[in-house]
């Protein structure tokens, strides 16, 4: 008997999916970061047709339940999303500083070539 | 000997239209001419006033913080043919006539930089909340870099060319001060601490770091060192 939460999950991530799809289709993903985001999708969608799975992979692991197994991991894999973001946002402020500077530095030539 | 040396004023600049007149003539009248000035994308007309006071003004298209300022200028100054690179603040809490003092030592090649330190004598007058930052910010850069000094964050030093080519600022805001202190400990590079005058004018203080960016400061160091 399929549950009303399942089917939510479900349709979230083949909504997800197609979104996915489409960013690969204009270019805008590049092809790790299509496979990372449609493996997390896809997974998710199998485990909410069969969440039996992630009761078998719970009680590997040591959980009792199937959904504290769902809940820990997708936890662990936001914080690496999150430190991920961190890091290339610390190199975007870089760049731009760089950029910046660059600019302010061509600008003051500039002005000294001509007077 | 003195003539020869080509020393430049580096003056980071952040929205400070009230007192950049007053610092580049006090700096003037005290025959330091090599005056370049970094605006920090300022919103008022700080970039206007240092133009009409017939300096060399560099504009950051964008506001990005007092170490990129104190870098760009820095760089600017290298690339011009500095000998001496003063780092000097805008906001008038700076003496010109203690950059002699400054120098001196590194005209001398007894050191490569000198860091203003206004504990070496009692002329400042610091207030009490300022002075125990100062001195916590002074415990921790010990802790951090192993180097005793009497006033870590002091705005106003003096780096040789040699040291200000070997020196990298990477830091973007405040905490450029305790990078230089990291720089020089790692690259051991000579030093001496200098005393000078801090004046606190209300206007000084208000402009001047506050608590939470001490904070602030005391965090990045904190994550540079984590992190690298």
């Amino acid at each position: 008997m399929i549950k009303p939460i399942q089917v939510i999950a479900i349709v979230f991530g083949i909504f997800a999916l197609i979104k996915v799809i489409l960013k690969m289709k204009n270019r805008k993903l590049s092809l790790n970061e299509f496979i990372f985001w449609c493996s997390i999708w896809v997974v998710l969608i199998v485990l909410s047709i069969f969440p039996q799975i992630s009761g078998n992979i719970a009680d590997f692991f040591g959980f009792t339940r199937g959904i504290d197994f769902f809940i820990v991991s997708s936890i662990l894999l936001i914080f690496y999303l999150i430190f991920r973001i961190y890091i290339k946002l610390e190199e975007l402020d870089d760049k731009i500083t760089k950029l910046a500077r660059s600019i302010a530095i061509k600008e003051i030539a500039n002005n000294i070539n001509k007077t | 000997m003195e003539n020869k040396v080509n020393i430049y004023v580096v003056v980071p600049a952040y929205n400070e239209e009230n007192t950049i007149s007053d610092v580049i003539t006090n700096l003037k009248n005290n025959n330091y001419k090599n005056i370049i000035v970094i605006d920090d994308g300022s919103t008022d007309s700080t970039y206007k006033i240092a133009k009409e006071n017939k300096t060399i003004v560099i504009k950051h298209p964008i506001n990005l913080g007092a170490g990129a300022a104190v870098k760009t200028g820095t760089d600017y100054a290298l690339s011009i043919g500095a000998d001496i690179i003063i780092i000097f603040d805008a906001d008038g809490q700076h003496m010109a006539k203690d950059i002699n003092n400054l120098i001196k030592p590194i005209i001398n090649k007894e050191v490569d930089v000198t860091l203003g330190s206004r504990f070496l004598d009692k002329k400042s007058n610091v207030p009490l909340l300022k002075k125990i930052i100062l001195k916590g910010g002074v415990v921790l850069v010990f802790l951090m870099y192993g180097i005793l000094l009497t006033d870590a964050h002091n705005g106003l030093k003096a780096l040789s060319r040699k040291a200000a080519e070997r020196i990298i600022i990477n830091a973007r805001g405040w905490e450029y001060c305790s990078e230089i202190i990291e720089e020089i400990k790692i690259k051991k590079i000579k030093y001496k601490e200098i005393p000078v005058t801090i004046k606190y004018s209300s206007y000084s203080i208000k402009k001047g770091q506050k608590i939470y960016n001490s904070l602030n400061i005391f965090l990045k160091m904190i994550k540079k060192w984590l992190i690298e």
